[in-house]
């Protein structure tokens, strides 16, 4: 069979991986204190999972790195919206003969190391880098702010920074396929501008939208590097981090495990609505 | 595609709008073109420009070139695009071709199977990844040993998804009937796939095997997760590593901008490539649906 070598690849790296991190969650901690794997579903020990669950609620252990992920993230894309709608808007429709030049232009930091647009960052926004000199150049700033040592805000807006070109591309992609007729149609039917673009614009951009927010919602629920590089601070610690920490090696890799578990059941969950949402409006929409 | 930017009825917003998305485009583009000229810096400062020297790239034993640390993560990036290129691109392309062959009802949990590592944060792939490499003692797990062969395995099973897209796209494009004319022809089943379905495939499959590279150069999750010692470090983890630190010299951006150029530069002849090889087509996707389906 032609499929097999790539299932059977997928089956040992893709479905073992996953039953494994069930396997770590769902285990027990031996007598010398090392995390033993449960793989049989009858034994399966709910106890960790229960604990890291409620540990993650207001209050507990993780519900910081919870608090700040659920933050950050929505702050973020947020962002993302704010900044990447108009931009995908305009150079799908509005930009005329820059079209392909903007789209190289965009498609560049789509292919450079997200890790190389952090550094460039990190050298920028140094105590004696160029965004200090500059806002106490012009006076908005007395003395040079630390701004990698610990703050919230900088590690959204580095979201932000980070993950907008892969917002913005199928965004793109998606706006570009909007069929030109049929805002010719609402002109012609006497609809200013403002209404051209409430009535028949943003309706047709709602789900693009949600397929772009999508896009860069999974990958930032699990990043923790960001963080890590724009802050480094502990009080801004996401729950990338605390898994990265715990899952690799230590008597704790079962909480690991577990907090690994719950995250990609919340990502399913909100996947599983992005697919009823889209499946529904495929159907409601006219064919056009 | 032509036919939007010729047209000149369409609402005009405000010039606001467009200066709006050049500033976007300058502060996207902007700070990784001076951290670049940082590696042309005359002294160790990351953050101060003190004039032009070529010192952070060769000459001295700091310098990029004459270093050890940096030659190895140079190496050891090469090493494992390669390993993902080829092995990613011929793991894709057979189940590109076996998926769209598929009828009924295997086909959706192949396609669902598929979609995993494309919707899964990559923390989740590596971690499941790195715990069944430690804990499984059974065959094959017990031949991938952390280090080059895990990061190998990781990056494959991360980029396959999207060589499969890519190669699907173009399956798509050329339909279902060339295979069917060449057996009419008198081809055998190996002879209409090899000499007329995989050599009009062939543009797609290096568009998938640039990908995999590109992908694979800037891949850091897994490639740390399933590291072993020093020797496996590859560019992006020693990057993430010495980012921050305070004895870190212009050369570690010299170190960034050759990887931010080597990817550029694939990506680049990939785009040029699949344009000229199906330039004479209809329907023929540009560059950016082409990078669209990577996201």
């Amino acid at each position: 069979m032609l499929g097999s070598p790539g299932i059977i690849w997928f089956v040992l790296w893709v479905l073992v991986p996953a039953y494994t991190i069930v396997a770590v969650s769902m285990g027990y901690v031996s007598d010398s204190m090392l995390p033993v794997p449960e793989w049989n579903p009858l034994y399966w020990n709910v106890e960790t999972l229960t604990t890291v669950f409620r540990e993650m609620r207001p209050g507990g252990t993780f519900s910081r790195v919870v608090t700040n992920t659920v933050i950050y993230v929505a702050c973020a894309m947020a962002l993302c919206v704010l900044v990447g709608y108009p931009v995908a808007y305009y150079i799908a429709k509005q930009a005329g003969r820059w079209k392909a030049l903007l789209i190289v232009l965009l498609t560049i930091p789509f292919w450079t190391s997200y890790l190389m647009r952090m550094l460039a960052w990190i050298g920028l926004l140094a105590t004696d880098g160029y965004v200090n000199r500059l806002l106490v150049g012009v006076g908005l700033l007395d003395n040079p702010y630390g701004w990698l040592e610990g703050h919230g805000f900088v590690v959204v807006i580095a979201l932000a920074y980070g993950y907008l070109p892969y917002f913005i591309l199928p965004l793109l992609a998606s706006l570009d396929r909007i069929d030109d007729r049929l805002i010719d149609a609402a002109k012609d039917l006497g609809m200013n501008r403002l209404w051209t673009f409430l009535r028949v614009i943003l309706p047709l951009s709602a789900m693009p939208l949600v397929t772009a927010s999508t896009v860069v919602l999974l990958p930032m629920c699990g990043d923790y590097y960001t963080t890590t590089l724009m802050s480094g601070s502990p009080s801004t610690a996401m729950i990338g981090n605390q898994i990265q920490i715990l899952a690799q090696g230590g008597p704790q890799q079962n909480v690991g495990a577990s907090m690994a578990l719950l995250l990609q059941i919340t990502l399913i969950l909100l996947l599983s609505f992005y697919l009823y949402a889209s499946s529904k409006t495929n159907r409601t929409a006219a064919p056009v | 595609m032509s036919a939007i930017g010729s047209d000149r009825r369409r609402i005009r917003l405000p010039r606001l709008l467009a200066v709006f998305v050049w500033a976007y485009i300058l502060w996207n583009l902007l700070p990784v073109v001076c951290a670049m000229a940082f590696s042309f810096n005359a002294t160790r400062s990351r953050s101060v420009w003190q004039g032009f020297s070529t010192q952070w790239w060769s000459g001295t034993p700091l310098s990029l070139f004459d270093n050890d640390e940096y030659a190895s993560a140079l190496k050891h990036s090469l090493e494992l695009a390669a390993w993902t290129t080829v092995l990613a691109t011929a793991l894709g392309t057979v189940l590109a071709l076996a998926v769209t062959r598929m009828r009924g009802v295997s086909k959706h949990p192949v396609n669902f199977i598929l979609m995993i590592p494309i919707v899964t944060p990559e923390l989740i792939l590596a971690v499941g990844l790195y715990l069944s490499l430690t804990f499984i003692t059974a065959w094959p797990f017990t031949l991938v040993h952390l280090g080059t062969a895990a990061q190998v395995v990781g990056q494959v099973t991360y980029t396959v998804g999207f060589v499969v897209v890519v190669i699907r796209g173009r399956l798509g494009v050329l339909g279902e009937g060339l295979e069917a004319a060449a057996r009419d022809l008198g081809a055998g089943p190996v002879a209409a796939l090899v000499f007329v379905l995989l050599r009009l495939l062939m543009p797609a499959v290096l568009v998938g095997a640039m990908i995999s590279f590109a992908f694979s150069i800037d891949n850091f999750v897994i490639t740390e997760y399933l590291a072993s010692d020093s020797s496996t470090v590859s560019i992006p983890m020693y990057l993430y590593a010495n980012a921050r630190g305070g004895n870190t010299t212009p050369a570690l951006n010299a170190l960034a901008t050759i990887l931010v150029v080597m990817t550029l530069a694939v990506v680049a002849l990939a785009g040029l490539l699949y344009r000229c090889a199906t330039r004479r087509e209809t329907g023929s996707s540009d560059i950016s649906s082409t990078v669209a389906l990577g996201a």
